[in-house]
């Protein structure tokens, strides 16, 4: 039993799901159910669960937030489309995530560079800079994100936006676990991210070099 | 943007993973209704449609251990075994029977685990075959004489490969102990002789580095194997490092065309051919699908060309129907659904360059003609022509149904089966 979290009430008011947020939980494996039996309703619940995470993980990617909605609202119908193919519901949501960054991928590699690019943190919000505060850290991985390739953030935001295992980014993007791995070790160099205490460690001398 | 000024910074994960939840941070999406709405709008695709359904699959059963001795003995006389096999397979291997128009037999169905079979009329039903546990896909020789079909036995067991005779004696496993079969679709396939049947099947995956999952599955350990239709052995074809399934024999028996392509998924599935005896591979064209592309390939009559579906121009994931020279020149996509919709499962009419396909319903095209939908073939599964190609078959969730080239329902038949084979007849 799952808890819905990120649908707003409204919305889910709106398509006749009240009663499930009134309950409070809801069965992922029922809605899977219901909606392979083509009941769109439930597929609207089980799809607002993800959607906030969904969408900020593709505005990572792309940092367009229209294209970031595109991607999502792409993979999320092919997920429609395709969900009675889902042998397993208990790997909906990692399904779910792979067809979001796919779609990401494959739109960024038909707009190749024909991209506009916003800043998903305007400057002008933000706090002067601490050198330790969170917000700092946002403004500095915000402009380092804008100097890899999507394919790069991609691995950077299944693993570290997503919680993703190094094994599980590896299935989401339909490559070698190692090859994952030094996707990863490379989009931080470029980065110029040094992470202390992940399973990856990337060199000072490395990121020295693209200094 | 100039990275002059940047320094490196050294962030534990969590703080990296703070940071990006704060770069991330946003009001809350609104489309929801939009997706909602959009779901109402678009048609799900049938179960019958994802093919891992159609394909008799299962996990690698765990090995038992076997002394070294006796592995390397039972090594050394499999080999001499196969062999000898080969030569005797090769030596003896009759010619092609003439081609000569066929007429409708039997229709063999799946009742559970069992095999049915009917009159084209729908008469006569009797069981054919019963006790397994699990039916996999079927085909009847090019004779119409024989029944090749997947078999498991027991839960949790392996899948055999057993012909019989058309009325179900003679039972011949011809190849067995298969943890999983990735395909052809619809059934195993026949070499137009009647001698041995090709098939594709899962291997263990290199322990050092297993194959990426890759949509409904991974694509490097599937091989191409061919069985003696006697029983008398089987041996694996191809290049062995290549991921290779839905195998075909091309008309005179003399090429395999089947779906290829390795453990990168980038690089997708393309249409292969190699000899009979598993040399010269070699990819025809530059059409690419993704996953399940190519999973049928089917040789025209005249051995020509070969039609097999696979990626649309701009999505290699979005499948549409190819033609393809022989040659590999001339690649065309005939599909009639170019945007948006998966087209599948496409086969020759036994006796005309006519295409049968899938795409929301079953699609005929005849030779020089238009696609033609069919009304209320929306559920059906891939269509399976009659021997004499002018009726077709089509399973459903709830059914099956015979169609004639007209759209009627000649016959309906309460027993959902994706598993079906419809039985040549000669003079």
């Amino acid at each position: 039993m799952e808890r819905i979290g990120a649908a707003p009430r409204s919305i889910l008011v709106k398509h006749g799901m009240g009663r499930a947020i009134e309950r409070g939980t809801v069965d992922q494996t029922g809605l899977i159910e219901r909606a392979s039996q083509g009941d769109h309703e439930a597929f609207g619940v089980l799809v607002g669960e993800h959607l906030a995470r969904l969408d900020t993980a593709a505005r990572l990617i792309l940092r367009d937030p229209e294209l970031a909605r595109d991607a999502v609202q792409e993979a999320t119908l092919r997920a429609w489309k395709h969900l009675r193919g889902l042998r397993d519901p208990s790997r909906f949501d990692a399904w779910l995530h792979r067809l979001t960054v796919n779609a990401c991928l494959d739109l960024a590699r038909k707009r190749r560079g024909r991209f506009f690019e916003v800043e998903l943190t305007p400057l002008h919000d933000a706090p002067a800079p601490d050198a330790t505060s969170r917000v700092a850290d946002a403004l500095y991985v915000e402009r380092m994100l804008a100097a890899i390739e999507p394919a790069q953030r991609a691995v950077v935001v299944l693993h570290y936006f997503l919680d993703l295992s190094l094994p599980e980014t590896a299935a989401a993007l339909g490559i070698p676990e190692g090859t994952a791995k030094s996707r990863l070790n490379r989009a931080l160099t470029q980065m110029r991210i040094t992470v202390a205490d992940d399973e990856l460690f990337v060199s000072s001398a490395a990121t020295e070099r693209f200094a | 943007m100039s990275h002059s000024d940047a320094t490196t910074r050294n962030l534990p994960a969590a703080r990296l993973r703070a940071a990006l939840d704060e770069v991330g941070a946003a009001a809350r999406p609104d489309y929801l209704p939009d997706i909602v709405a959009q779901a109402g709008r678009t048609r799900q695709r049938p179960a019958w449609t994802f093919l891992e359904r159609w394909l008799p699959m299962d996990i690698a059963v765990r090995r038992q251990g076997v002394p070294r001795a006796v592995l390397v003995f039972a090594i050394l006389a499999l080999l001499i075994t196969m062999l000898l096999a080969t030569v005797a397979f090769i030596g003896t291997r009759p010619t092609r029977p003439a081609l000569t128009a066929a007429s409708n037999g039997s229709i063999a169905f799946g009742s559970d685990a069992d095999i049915v079979v009917m009159e084209p009329d729908g008469s006569g039903r009797r069981t054919l075959i019963s006790g397994a546990f699990e039916l996999g896909n079927m085909a009847y020789s090019p004779d119409g004489r024989r029944l090749a079909y997947w078999s498991k036995l027991l839960a949790g067991g392996t899948w055999d490969l057993i012909v019989v005779d058309a009325d179900g004696g003679n039972p011949v496993t011809v190849a067995s102990a298969i943890s999983e079969v990735t395909g052809p679709s619809p059934g195993p396939a026949w070499a137009p002789d009647g001698s041995a049947i090709a098939y594709s099947a899962r291997t263990e995956p290199p322990a050092a580095s297993p194959c990426p999952q890759w949509g409904t599955g991974d694509f490097c350990t599937s091989r191409i194997f061919v069985a003696a239709a006697d029983g008398s052995g089987t041996r694996q074809l191809g290049d062995p490092d290549l991921d290779a399934r839905s195998p075909d024999w091309s008309p005179d028996g003399s090429t395999i065309a089947f779906g290829g392509g390795n453990a990168n998924p980038n690089v997708g599935v393309h249409l292969y051919v190699m000899d009979a005896d598993g040399s010269d591979v070699r990819q025809l064209g530059n059409v690419v699908g993704s996953d399940w592309a190519f999973i049928r390939v089917d040789w025209s009559n005249d051995g020509t060309k070969i039609v097999g579906q696979a990626g649309a121009a701009d999505n290699i994931s979005d499948w549409d129907i190819w033609v393809i020279s022989a040659d590999g020149s001339d690649a065309t996509n005939v599909g009639a659904h170019p945007q948006g919709i998966d087209e599948v499962l496409p086969s020759w009419a036994p006796d005309r360059d006519a295409l049968a396909w899938w795409a929301n319903g079953v699609v005929l095209q005849e030779e020089g003609a238009a696609p033609v939908d069919f009304p209320g073939t929306e559920n059906a599964a891939a269509p399976i022509w009659s021997p004499d190609g002018k009726q077709f078959l089509a399973g459903t969730d709830a059914g099956f149904m015979v169609m004639d080239l007209d759209g009627n329902v000649q016959v309906s038949v309460e027993s959902p089966t994706e598993r079906l084979a419809w039985q040549p007849l000669f003079d």
